[in-house]
C-alpha cells in the first residue's frame, strides 16, 4: 500500500519500531514536523492525517500505508491560518510553531464551513488547541491570530511584514534547530547515566566500543566511548553523565551504552535538604578542592559564602542590621502585631525548553572543529569549547540559526557538547547527542527550590521598619542562591539585614532561570506586604505607594488605580463554590549589559548583511538588528539580511540576564551610524538622517560594495554600576533597578481546589522599547511561565531513590491555552535615558513577579493565604475545608 | 519486530495464537510502553483493518454495540452516543489530547498499561514489569490516584471504563483458549492480580462493547459539577 505525503507518493518506513515522527524527519527528511515529548502531550509533532490533527509521535509508522499525510511543509505557508501566525506574532522561538499551525489550520477550515467566516471565542480556540504546549507561552499571539484567520482577515497576504523577522521560516517549518541537523555521515551519541544517588565507580568496561582513535575498517563502524567522569570518579546524583556512547545508528548506540558495565561502590546519600543539615549526615563536598569544583547555578560569579557541612552561606547583606533585628526581637517579644513573621517554600521549576539539549559536533578532519549548538551563548562557547580543547579561537565554529527555548538552561557549556566533541574525534565522523525528554526534565537544571523567612515590621506609622529575609536554596549538587540578597533590592533602604544559605543534596544541580532566585524572592516578599497591609487595614496598593521609593514602579502604581480590574474588584468577604479575587505584586530585575558586544555590517551585493554572533533563542534579536538598523540607516527593513548565530562573526552577547537586545541594540546602531557617514562620503545624496530616497540608497550601495564596519556597546561611566556579579564574563551591572507590577484576577473553585487566572496586567518599567509588539510577546510568555510556577510546576523525586519522577510532559505539567489569564501589556518607557537605546532587558523582570500576584489573588478571593508553591488543588481543599 | 494487518478475525486470532503477536489498535500506548521499556519489542497484528471490530450499531431494543475500533474521538463525536451516553461522550472528550483521540480507540483504552510514573520510569521495576515489589507504595504518588486493594496501588487508568461501569457496559471478548465470551467491563479487570492490567489472555481480542439502552425514566445520568453558579469560563483538563 502506498502512502502519500503532502500530495504525492511517499516511501514506506522499513525501520522496526519506529514512529511516523520518525519516519517523517529522519526518511523524508521533513524537519517541520517536530519531537518535544515524545508522549502525545505537547503536540510538536502534530501531522494531518486523512484531515486530521494526529500524533505522530505515538502512531506507529507501519501504520501510514494507505493513509495521506500533510505536514507542516505541505500547507504551504500560505494558509490564512499562518499568515496569522506571522501577523500577530503567535510564537517565540518556533519549536512548537509546526505542531500549532497545522491543528490551527484543519481547526480554522471546519470552523469557517460550519460558521462562516465568525470569530471562535477564546474557550472554543483552547479547546481546539488544548494538545499543544508552548513553553515560550505565545498563547495570546496565538488566540488572535486563529481568530482573525476564522475571521476571514488573512485571506490575502497582509500588506505589512510580520513583526518578527524570522516569523515566515517558523511558521513553514523552514527554520532549522539544532535537533534538525543531521550533516552526511552522522553517528548519534547517547549518555551512560548514573543509577546511583552517590557513588565511586570502580571502574568502566566499555564492553567492546573502541576508546581511541582504532585503525582500519573497525575505525568506520565499531561503536566509539568516552569517559565523561571527573578526576574523583565519583557521581553525586541519579542521571549524572558517566559515559557516553556513540555508533552510525541511534539504536546501535542505545544498544552499546546499555552494554557498558559499571561497578559502583554505593557511597551514603542525602536525598533532601533536612536530610542533609541533620546531625552526622554524609557530607558531599568534605574538602576544599571538592567545594571548589562543585557546581553554580547563580548567573555571573557567585556570591562569597563560607561552608559549614553540607550549608553554604550565610552571604549577608545589610543596611543598619543590627538596627533592624534589634527592633523585630523586640517586636517579637512584645508579640506587636505589625509584625509579620512567616516561612514561605517553593518548588523546583524545570526550563522545560521545547528543543531539548542538543549538539552536533564535526571533528572528523584536522580542520575546524565544526559544532551545530542548541545554545544561548553562541560567541561565549566556541571560546570556551577552543579552550577546553586547546585549540585556536578560529579553528572552532558554532552554529545556531535557531533555539527552541533555552530560558537559562543553554548557557553554559553542557554535557552534550563534551560528549559530541570528545566522541566525533574518536568517531571520525560528525556525532549528534540529542537529549531525550526524561535525560531534559532530569539533568539539564532547574530553578532551586527555596525555603524563605520573612520579617517585616510597621512602625507606629505604618512605615516599614526592619525587615529581615534568610532563604536557603536547595539545588542539589549546585549553589548560589541569592533570593534573600535580592529582596534588599526593594522597599526603600529602612534597616534590613538579607542571608542567603545553600543546602547540598544528592540532586541533580540547578541552572540559571529567568530571573534566577527573583520570583521564590518575590512570592515571598510580596505575601509578607500584603499581609501587613491586612493588619493595617490598608489598601495593598497604597501601602507599596508608601513604602516603594522606585520611581518606575510608582508610574506603574499610578496606572494600577486607574484599572478596572483593580479599581473595581469585589471587596468583602466571598462567598459560593466560584470566588473571584484580584492580587497585586511588585518585582524587580537588575540592569545588566554586555559590554563587549559588537554587530558588523558589510555591502554586499548590493545589500546590506547585519551580522554578529548572538543567537535568537525566541526574544527575536534578530528582529531587534533589523530593525535599529534600518531606523538609523534610513534604508527599508525588507532590504536588509541578518545573519547571527554564527560564532566566525564578531562578538554577540550571550541571551541570559535580559541583556541581549539593550547591549545589541546600542551596538547595532552605532554600526549602522557609521555605514551612513561611510555612504556618505561616496555619495553625497545620501541625507544625514530619515530614510534614504531609494535611488540615493541603491546608487551609495554600488559605490561601496565590500564595505565593513563594526558598532560596539561599550558601557559608560554613567551606566555602570558595579562589577560585584561580573568577574571577568562579557557581563555588567548597570545603573537603574528594573521594575515591574503585576495585577492578577484569578476564580477559585472552592470545590475542587482549582485556580484559574482570568485577567492579568502586567506593568513593565524597562525604559524604551525596541520592538513593541515582540516586547509584549516576552512579557505575555513571561506571565504564562509564571501562572505555571504558581499552579502547577513542581519537580518531584522519589524518596527512596532520588530518581526524578517528574521526568515528561504528562506528570511534569504547564500552562496549556487553557490556563492563562487574558494578559494585557503596559511599558512605561522613561526612567533608562542614561543609557544608551534607553531601553534595558525586560525578559526577565516581567517574569519575576507573576506568581506572587497569583498567590495574592488566591488569598484575596479565598482569605486563605498561601505559603507554599505551587499552589496546589490538594493544599487549597486542606486549607479550606 | 514485523507488523501483520489481516482483515478478517479469524485470521488475526491466529496469528496471535500462532506467532505469540501483540494486538495493536491505535498503538498510541504501545509505541509509548515500548520507547519507556515497559514492554519489550515484539511481533504486532494491526487490527485496524478488521471491518468486525468497527462501527457504531444499535439495536432494535435501544442499546448500542461499540466496536472496539471506535477511535475516541467518535465516542465524543457522534450524535446518537452523545444522546444516548452523554457520560461517556463527555469523559471521550476530556482525555488526553484531540490529537490522540484521533487515533486512540475505544478497545486500546480499556486494555492501555498502567500509566503509573514508577511502572513508566525505567529506574524502577515492580509488580507488573516482573519486579517483587511496589516502589510506589512507599513512594511519591502526588499526581497519581492510589487505592489500596491489592498490591498494585494504582488502579487501570481508563476513564472511559468508569463511564462505561456506570451504564453497566459489557464487554465482548473474541478467541484463546478461554474462548468467546461477553463479560462486564468492571470485569476486565482483576485488582487482587498485581502482574498484569487487565484480564484478557495474550491471544484474546476485545471485540466490542455493548451498553445496554438508557434508562428513560431516569433520564440521561449527569456529570460533571453539581449545582451552584457556574465558573465564568470553562475549565480544561
Ligand atoms: C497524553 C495522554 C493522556 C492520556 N490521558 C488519558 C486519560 O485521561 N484517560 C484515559 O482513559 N486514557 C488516557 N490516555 C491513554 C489513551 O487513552 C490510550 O493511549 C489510548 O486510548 C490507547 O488506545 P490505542 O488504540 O492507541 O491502543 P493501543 O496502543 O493500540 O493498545 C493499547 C493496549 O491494548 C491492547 N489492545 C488494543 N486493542 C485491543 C483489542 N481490540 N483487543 C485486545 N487488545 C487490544 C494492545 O495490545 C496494547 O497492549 C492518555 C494518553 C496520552 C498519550
Ligand atoms: S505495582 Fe502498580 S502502583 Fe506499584 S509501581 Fe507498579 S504499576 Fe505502580
Ligand atoms: S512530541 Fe508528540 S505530542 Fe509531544
Ligand atoms: S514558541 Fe512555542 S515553544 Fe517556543
Amino acid at each position: 500500500m502506498d502512502l502519500e505525503v503532502n500530495g504525492s507518493p511517499a516511501p514506506v518506513s522499513d525501520a522496526p519500531g519506529a514512529t511516523a515522527a520518525d519516519h517523517i524527519r529522519d526518511r523524508l527528511g521533513l524537519t517541520g514536523t517536530k519531537i518535544a515529548c515524545g508522549d502525545g502531550v505537547c503536540g510538536a509533532c502534530t501531522v494531518l492525517i486523512d484531515g486530521s490533527p494526529t500524533v505522530s509521535c505515538l502512531l506507529p509508522a507501519d501504520a501510514l500505508p494507505g493513509r495521506s499525510v500533510t505536514t507542516v511543509e505541505g500547507l504551504g505557508g500560505a494558509h490564512p491560518v499562518q499568515r496569522a501566525f506571522a501577523a500577530h506574532d503567535g510564537l517565540q522561538c518556533g519549536y512548537c510553531t509546526p505542531g500549532f499551525v497545522v491543528s490551527a489550520a484543519a481547526f480554522t477550515d471546519a470552523w469557517r464551513t460550519e460558521h462562516g467566516d465568525t470569530r471562535p471565542d477564546r474557550d472554543t480556540v483552547a479547546d481546539a488547541l488544548a494538545g499543544h504546549l508552548c513553553r515560550c507561552g505565545a498563547y495570546e499571539g496565538v488566540f488572535a491570530a486563529v481568530a482573525a484567520a476564522c475571521a476571514g482577515d488573512f485571506d490575502t497576504e497582509p500588506d505589512q511584514d510580520p513583526p518578527r523577522a524570522d516569523a515566515h521560516d517558523k511558521i513553514t517549518g523552514r527554520a532549522a534547530f539544532t535537533v534538525d541537523r543531521a550533516p552526511r555521515g552522522c553517528w548519534e551519541g547517547v549518555f551512560v547515566r548514573s543509577t546511583h544517588p552517590h557513588a565511586r565507580i570502580r571502574s568502566l568496561d566499555p564492553a567492546g566500543a573502541r576508546v581511541d582513535a582504532g585503525t582500519g575498517a573497525e575505525a568506520h563502524s565499531t561503536p566509539v566511548f568516552v569517559d565523561l567522569l571527573g578526576g574523583d570518579r565519583v557521581v553525586r546524583y541519579v542521571g549524572q553523565p558517566i559515559a557516553a556512547v556513540a555508533a552510525p545508528t541511534r539504536a546501535r548506540a542505545r544498544a552499546a551504552a546499555e552494554a557498558v558495565r559499571v561497578d559502583y561502590e554505593p557511597l551514603p546519600a542525602v536525598l533532601d535538604a533536612e536530610a542533609a543539615r541533620a546531625p552526622g549526615a554524609p557530607v558531599l563536598y568534605p574538602t576544599r578542592e571538592e567545594r571548589k569544583a562543585s557546581p553554580s547555578h547563580a548567573e555571573g560569579s557567585e556570591l562569597p559564602a563560607p561552608w559549614r557541612g553540607n550549608v553554604r552561606g550565610p552571604f549577608t547583606l545589610g543596611w543598619r542590621a543590627g538596627t533592624a533585628m534589634k527592633r523585630l526581637r523586640a517586636a517579637e517579644r512584645a508579640d506587636d502585631p505589625r509584625l509579620v513573621a512567616r516561612e514561605y517554600t517553593t518548588a523546583a521549576q524545570l526550563h522545560t525548553a521545547l528543543e531539548p539539549h542538543a549538539c552536533v559536533a564535526d571533528w572528523s578532519t584536522d580542520a575546524t572543529l565544526n559544532l551545530y549548538m542548541s545554545t544561548q551563548a553562541v560567541s561565549d562557547m566556541a571560546t570556551a569549547v577552543a579552550e577546553r580543547w586547546g585549540l585556536p579561537r578560529d579553528g572552532v565554529r558554532v552554529i545556531t540559526d535557531h533555539v527552541g527555548g533555552g530560558f537559562g538552561a543553554k548557557a553554559a557549556m553542557t554535557a552534550d557538547v563534551v560528549a559530541s566533541v570528545e566522541l566525533s574525534r574518536l568517531a571520525h565522523a560528525p556525532v549528534r547527542v540529542t537529549l531525550t525528554r526524561a535525560e531534559e526534565l532530569t539533568d539539564t537544571g532547574y530553578r532551586p527550590g527555596t525555603r524563605t523567612r520573612v520579617a517585616l515590621l510597621a512602625d507606629d506609622g505604618g512605615d516599614l521598619a526592619a525587615m529581615s529575609v534568610d532563604s536557603y536554596g536547595d539545588g542539589g549538587v549546585s549553589h548560589g542562591s541569592m533570593a534573600a540578597t535580592l529582596a534588599a533590592l526593594m522597599y526603600g533602604r529602612t534597616p534590613r539585614r538579607t542571608r542567603d544559605f545553600d543546602v547540598v543534596t544528592n540532586q541533580a544541580p540547578g541552572a540559571p532561570f529567568r530571573g534566577p532566585s527573583a520570583p521564590p524572592m518575590a512570592f515571598a516578599l510580596e505575601q509578607a506586604v500584603d499581609e501587613m497591609a491586612l493588619r493595617l487595614g490598608e489598601d495593598p496598593l497604597s501601602l507599596r505607594r508608601r513604602w516603594d521609593g522606585n520611581a518606575r514602579r510608582q508610574a506603574l502604581y499610578d496606572r494600577v488605580a486607574e484599572l478596572p480590574v483593580w479599581a473595581d474588584r469585589p471587596r468583602g468577604r466571598r462567598t459560593g463554590r466560584f470566588r473571584r479575587g484580584v492580587g497585586l505584586a511588585a518585582s524587580t530585575w537588575l540592569f545588566l549589559v554586555s559590554p563587549k558586544s559588537k554587530v558588523e555590517l558589510t555591502v554586499e551585493n548590493g545589500a546590506v548583511v547585519v551580522r554578529s554572533a548572538t543567537q535568537d533563542i525566541g526574544t527575536g534579536i534578530r528582529t531587534v538588528l533589523r530593525d535599529v538598523v534600518a531606523d538609523r540607516l534610513g534604508a527599508p527593513p525588507s532590504s536588509l539580511r541578518v545573519e547571527i548565530g554564527d560564532s566566525t562573526s564578531v562578538h554577540g552577547s550571550g541571551a541570559g540576564g535580559s541583556r541581549t537586545t539593550n547591549s545589541m541594540g546600542p551596538a547595532a546602531a552605532e554600526a549602522a551610524d557609521r555605514l551612513r557617514r561611510a555612504l556618505r562620503e561616496g555619495s553625497p545624496g545620501v541625507p544625514p538622517s530619515g530614510p534614504v530616497p531609494e535611488p540615493a540608497l541603491k546608487e551609495a550601495l554600488s559605490r561601496a560594495e565590500g564595505l565593513r564596519v563594526v558598532g560596539g556597546r561599550s558601557l559608560d561611566r554613567w551606566e555602570r554600576m558595579s562589577s560585584l556579579l561580573s568577574g571577568d564574563a562579557d557581563f555588567a551591572v548597570g545603573r537603574g533597578l528594573i521594575g515591574a507590577v503585576h495585577v492578577m484576577e484569578v476564580e477559585v473553585d472552592t470545590l475542587l481546589g482549582r485556580v484559574r487566572p482570568t485577567r492579568c496586567w502586567a506593568g513593565i518599567a524597562a525604559g524604551r522599547i525596541y520592538s513593541p509588539r515582540l516586547a509584549r510577546n516576552q512579557c505575555e510568555g513571561a506571565v504564562v511561565q509564571g501562572v505555571g510556577y504558581a499552579l502547577f510546576e513542581e519537580r518531584r523525586t522519589d524518596p527512596a531513590t532520588g530518581a526524578v519522577l517528574t521526568d515528561n510532559l504528562e506528570d511534569y505539567r504547564i500552562p496549556g491555552l487553557g490556563d492563562v489569564p487574558e494578559t494585557e501589556v503596559y511599558f512605561h518607557e522613561e526612567g533608562f535615558e542614561h543609557v544608551p537605546g534607553g531601553g534595558v532587558g525586560l525578559g526577565e523582570v516581567s517574569a519575576v513577579g507573576v506568581a506572587a500576584s497569583v498567590a495574592n489573588a488566591v488569598s484575596d478571593a479565598t482569605g486563605w493565604r498561601p505559603h507554599d508553591l505551587p499552589i496546589r488543588p490538594d493544599r487549597l481543599i486542606e486549607a479550606l475545608r | 519486530m514485523t507488523t501483520t494487518r489481516p482483515s478478517d478475525l479469524d485470521t488475526a486470532l491466529s496469528l496471535l495464537r500462532q506467532t505469540g503477536a501483540r494486538p495493536r489498535s491505535g498503538g498510541t500506548d504501545l509505541t509509548a510502553c515500548l520507547a519507556h521499556g515497559v514492554l519489550a519489542p515484539a511481533p504486532v497484528v494491526d487490527l485496524t483493518g478488521i471491518a468486525a471490530l468497527a462501527g457504531i450499531d444499535w439495536r432494535q431494543d435501544g442499546s448500542a454495540r461499540v466496536g472496539a475500533l471506535t477511535s475516541v474521538h467518535e465516542l465524543s463525536a457522534d450524535p446518537g452516543l452523545r444522546r444516548a451516553y452523554p457520560a461517556l461522550a463527555r469523559t471521550a472528550e476530556a482525555l488526553a489530547t484531540p490529537q490522540v483521540r484521533r487515533t486512540a480507540t475505544l478497545g486500546g483504552n480499556l486494555l492501555q498499561r498502567n500509566r503509573c510514573w514508577y511502572l513508566r520510569n525505567p529506574a524502577f521495576d515492580c509488580f507488573q514489569t516482573g519486579g517483587g515489589s511496589c516502589p510506589a507504595r512507599e513512594g511519591d504518588h502526588l499526581h497519581g490516584v492510589a487505592v489500596d486493594q491489592g498490591p498494585c496501588v494504582a488502579p487501570h487508568p481508563s476513564t472511559l471504563a468508569v463511564a462505561l461501569v456506570a451504564y453497566d457496559a459489557v464487554a465482548r471478548i473474541e478467541g484463546g483458549d478461554e474462548g468467546a465470551g461477553e463479560r462486564p467491563v468492571a470485569d476486565l479487570y482483576d485488582p487482587g492480580d498485581p502482574t498484569r492490567d487487565h484480564v484478557l489472555g495474550p491471544a484474546q481480542v476485545l471485540a466490542a462493547v455493548s451498553l445496554p439502552a438508557p434508562a428513560p425514566a431516569s433520564g440521561p445520568p449527569t456529570c460533571g459539577r453539581p449545582g451552584g453558579p457556574g465558573p465564568s469560563g470553562r475549565w480544561w483538563r
